[in-house]
């Protein structure tokens, strides 16, 4: 008679066990489909394969026509020879001439490419196109990473239009 | 001097003694249960918080991704949020169609039997072919809703992929008629100062 009275009191004073026991399973079933990353998207513009150069046209012959290459020396600036600036190497050609930024013994160096990034962009306040392209080995996170220096900041933004051009030109 | 002390005052005295006893009990029988039903009630709490928030976080992006071992995304200062598009994967082992495997990798590249050009191609065919085939249904579905097929794209590579293998994805995909192409990337990069 008792141990009945006890199990009855037991029973009485604990109806939130099933719910706990629901949530206890619930818990795992939704760590499982948890994201704790938040991911993000980055435009970008279809890649420009040709092998014929393109013709241009008569207003593409006064645009900036900013291209960034990425190889293993470093980063290597092309524009419209009209506005070329000092530092940048005369060759016409990546493969002969030195890279604009050469790497560093930690890789590439992204601090000096966004400052001259900042100092192509003074001359040229509306121009928000570049070009970027890469060696066929550059990993995918080196060119995200020059996607973000190139897009600036808010407050500050850069070239914030990217289009990807296949292989070094 | 030895005080005597009557009899049926000690059976009172055993009497009160035993009902005192009876009286504490009773009481630490009383606290373990109100005891034990708070702990119930404050496992109960944290657990509808935790509930509350794994809610929140699963599903709350239109495209479910999964990093793993083989798909390590790279990290970007980028704000723009993901949208539903079809996704293209690439992690070391393969290529992913809507989380269907189109194509094998093999040391980070295509096989260039898979490819129409040979090993210099573009052109990655398994794929070109499931792009098509997604294209063909949302094209179906635009003219069933009366909107405009959009041809977005979202690509979903592992970090150290090759410059060389987003360019075959991205050439195929535009092939297959798709034109808006969003890298996907991890919050949290470093970026422009």
């Amino acid at each position: 008679m008792a141990m009945k009275r006890r199990k009855l009191a037991a029973y009485e004073g604990d109806p939130l066990i099933p719910i706990l026991n629901l949530v206890c399973m619930l818990i795992p079933l939704l760590l499982y489909g948890a994201v704790f990353v938040r991911f993000m998207t980055l435009t970008v513009n279809a890649p420009k394969i040709s092998s014929a150069p393109s013709q241009q046209q008569p207003e593409q012959l006064e645009n900036l026509n900013l291209t960034v290459m990425i190889t293993d020396q470093g980063f290597h600036f092309k524009v419209n020879p009209k506005h070329r600036l000092p530092w940048m190497a005369q060759a016409t050609d990546t493969a002969s001439a030195g890279a604009d930024i050469p790497k560093k013994d930690d890789g590439w160096d992204f601090d000096e490419f966004n400052r001259k990034l900042k100092e192509i962009k003074q001359n040229h306040r509306e121009e928000l196109n570049i070009i970027l392209g890469a060696e066929d080995d550059i990993k995918y996170e080196v060119l995200i990473k020059a996607m973000d220096y190139s897009r600036g900041t808010d407050v500050e933004p850069l070239f914030p239009v990217v289009t990807l051009t296949r292989g070094v030109v | 001097m030895n005080p005597q002390v009557p009899a049926v005052s000690q059976d009172v005295g055993d009497k009160l003694w035993a009902q005192k006893r009876e009286a504490r009990k009773s009481k630490r029988r009383d606290r373990t249960a109100v005891q034990s039903k708070l702990l119930i009630n404050s496992l109960m709490d944290a657990f509808t918080i935790i509930l509350c928030f794994l809610l929140k976080s699963f599903g709350s992006d239109p495209v479910q991704i999964r990093e793993s071992d083989d798909l390590k995304l790279p990290r970007s200062t980028s704000e723009n949020p993901l949208l539903d598009a079809v996704v293209i994967g690439i992690s070391t082992k393969s290529i992913q169609v809507d989380d269907q495997k189109v194509a094998d990798l093999r040391n980070g590249a295509v096989d260039e039997s898979m490819k129409r050009d040979g090993q210099e191609g573009l052109m990655i065919n398994p794929l070109y072919d499931a792009l098509k085939e997604k294209v063909q249904h949302l094209k179906m579905i635009s003219a069933r809703t009366g909107t405009q097929f959009k041809g977005t794209t979202l690509v979903v590579a592992h970090n150290a992929t090759s410059f060389r293998l987003i360019t075959e994805v991205l050439y195929t995909a535009g092939q297959a008629e798709f034109e808006d192409f969003k890298f996907v990337a991890a919050e949290g990069g470093e970026g422009a100062d």
